[in-house]
């Protein structure tokens, strides 16, 4: 029997039970909101208050934790051997970007902290034989033979992996590399942001599974699970959240009896009731492209194979992203004639507000910064007759403020068409050809300039 | 220091788990069925046959005995330091006490999401009732306060 085949045990969806004894033969016992499995013959616990287990263990080593089977309910013993408290490397790195994203989302901040990365050599491990009755034959759980899981994994790469070579623009990229976290790989929810280095922040481009797409809305590097992935550039996997939030809305209280100042809880993003997440870095050529955040509601549906497979996704999705987004437009002289306008139906008043460089639809919030310059470039010669554009030509336009090198034009249009979509339909910027686009509109537009 | 009325605690849904150590200082983890109170700074703790040797002997060898009753919603909890003073199986009455306690503990688990055909395999009897005396209580709830003593409230 393996450590690895008790890894449900260490998502941090059932929390364990430890017993410690000092020096004096008194023994203590304490709740662990996760053990964190490191190979066959080591585990670690995170210390984040010096308490008295981390007491009890600096002055006898031995501990017994106690492990259940969030599906089952299965317990299971662990003897261990406290060897060493970590402070920095890999695992504390990896234990604390954990807790820091917890801490972001529930506003605990500077109190849920990792203060070190206690590794345990594991003695023994024992099924506690008995403690259930035997299961029915109903509750017996699927397992798919091993080899053929292994290659339906490896058939869903080649698939995706093909879907992204193949796709000829970002927005097709984009929807297939969401659309394929679905199909392929059971993610039903799925959010892609793309980094804007110029801000420090990431902002959406598209989703998946959402009531919206949502597209435009921001997180800044290092804030909340997305922010902090982007920050580490390191995939990050947070199972049972359910626990989480209760074994943090108890800390919460118990820092608050102690008169700690404590921040706002704020929500998770994406799904309210999510039971786990997980967002994978995306990073081409040493730099951060934006990152694809995964959400379910079953508290198990990422485990730790997940995050190593599906960050060789993120890989070659990043790799495709960069490519593209370098592509030479290939727009030529050979111009394609839109259709004409059809009758304007209504009429959609567009605010452009010089202060914050935003514009606002109709007096709704539509869209900012570049993307907003950009579609206020538009609608201003489409204004005056113009309704084919290049992409080319706006790189040439300095008052839209576009880095000289990596503009991410490409993306920035995207996320303007998706604006327009959701915000404004009768108002579209269509592709007549790589690099080309047309304004088309169903409805008479009115610009207005504000302060 | 902060209060706790133990016996009002004791009527909520609870975890309960037992910390024991043997002669090398091998501490040793294990699960409680149901723990109540037999006077004060006197209690009764009933640990499930299917694990409960190990205990019983570093019970028998030191009486050393901790044991940390927890309320899974909340993970407000609560721990009780001192001696075994005996052991015996548990009573008709007292296996009456122990199914009321563990219904209260299966109804606490299911509260937060574990499925009625999970819940009714777990194994909490035949069981048997370790008396004990403590003369210290720790407060349990997890974060800064944890680990600290708490006053008893009759």
């Amino acid at each position: 029997m393996k450590l690895s085949d008790f890894m449900h045990c260490f998502q941090g969806v059932t929390p364990a039970g430890i017993a410690t004894c000092d020096a004096d033969g008194t023994p203590n016992m304490a709740m662990l909101s996760q053990v964190y499995y490191l190979d066959e013959k080591h585990v670690a616990l995170s210390c984040q208050f010096f308490n008295k287990t981390r007491r009890n263990v600096d002055q006898n080593p031995f501990a017994s934790v106690r492990l259940w089977d969030p599906v089952t309910l299965q317990p299971c013993l662990l003897q261990l051997r406290f060897l060493r408290a970590e402070t920095s490397g890999p695992v504390f790195d990896e234990m604390s970007s954990r807790i820091d994203a917890i801490a972001r989302a529930t506003g605990m901040t500077g109190v849920f902290k990792l203060i070190s990365a206690d590794v345990y050599e594991v003695l023994s491990l024992t099924v506690l034989q008995g403690a259930l009755e035997p299961a029915p034959a109903t509750l017996l759980p699927w397992n798919p033979e091993p080899r053929q899981a292994g290659r339906e994994e490896l058939r869903g790469l080649q698939v995706l992996s093909d879907r992204l070579c193949r796709a000829r623009t970002l927005e097709a990229l984009y929807a297939e590399l969401l659309a394929s976290m679905a199909s392929l790989f059971g993610a039903s929810h799925a959010l892609l942001m793309l980094h804007e280095e110029d801000c420090g922040k990431l902002i959406a481009i598209d989703s998946r599974g959402y009531d919206r797409v949502g597209a435009g809305a921001e997180v800044k590097v290092g804030e909340g699970l997305v922010g902090t992935v982007a920050q580490t550039r390191r995939p990050l996997r947070l199972s049972g959240m359910a626990a989480m939030r209760r074994y943090t809305r108890a800390v919460r209280e118990s820092a608050q009896k102690r008169g700690m100042a404590l921040g706002a809880e704020i929500p998770l993003p994406g799904l309210s009731d999510a039971q786990s997440q997980l967002a994978l870095p995306l990073v081409a050529h040493d730099r951060l492209i934006g990152v694809l955040a995964l959400e379910s509601r079953d508290p198990l549906a990422f485990e730790e194979w997940h995050e190593a497979y599906l960050a060789l996704l993120a890989n070659q999705a990043a790799l495709a992203i960069a490519m593209l987004s370098d592509r030479e437009d290939e727009d030529d002289d050979a111009r394609v004639e839109p259709q004409p306008a059809p009758l304007p139906s209504r009429r959609r008043l567009f605010t452009w507000f010089a202060g914050d460089e935003s514009v606002f639809v109709d007096g709704e919030y539509l869209i900012r910064n570049v993307p907003a310059r950009i579609l206020w470039k538009l609608l201003r010669e489409h204004a005056q007759g113009r309704r084919e554009f290049s992409n080319r030509e706006l790189r040439m336009d300095e008052g839209l403020g576009l880095p000289p090198v990596k503009d991410n034009l490409e993306s920035r249009l995207i996320l303007l068409r998706k604006r327009l979509q959701e915000r404004c339909p009768d108002v579209r910027l269509v592709s007549v050809k790589r690099g080309r686009f047309v304004l088309e509109r169903d409805s008479e537009i009115a610009l207005e300039e504000k302060p | 220091m902060g209060q706790v009325d133990i016996a009002e605690f004791l009527k909520r849904g609870l975890c309960v788990l037992v910390g024991t150590r043997d002669a090398s200082l091998m501490p040793h983890c294990v699960t409680g069925s149901a723990v109540v109170l037999a006077g004060p700074g006197r209690g009764v703790v009933f640990l499930p046959s299917f694990e409960s040797a190990p205990a019983l002997a570093n019970l028998l060898a030191n009486g050393g005995i901790a044991v940390l009753v927890e309320e899974p919603t909340t993970h407000r909890g609560i721990q009780l330091k001192g001696e075994a003073a005996a052991m015996r199986e548990a009573t008709l009455e007292e296996l009456r006490v122990v199914a009321e306690f563990v219904a209260r503990t299966k109804a606490e688990l299911s509260a937060i999401g574990f499925a009625p055909t999970v819940l009714e395999r777990m194994n909490f009897t035949p069981c048997t009732a370790v008396e004990f005396t403590f003369d210290r209580v720790f407060e349990q709830t997890p974060g800064p306060g944890a680990g600290r003593p708490v006053e008893v409230r009759a």
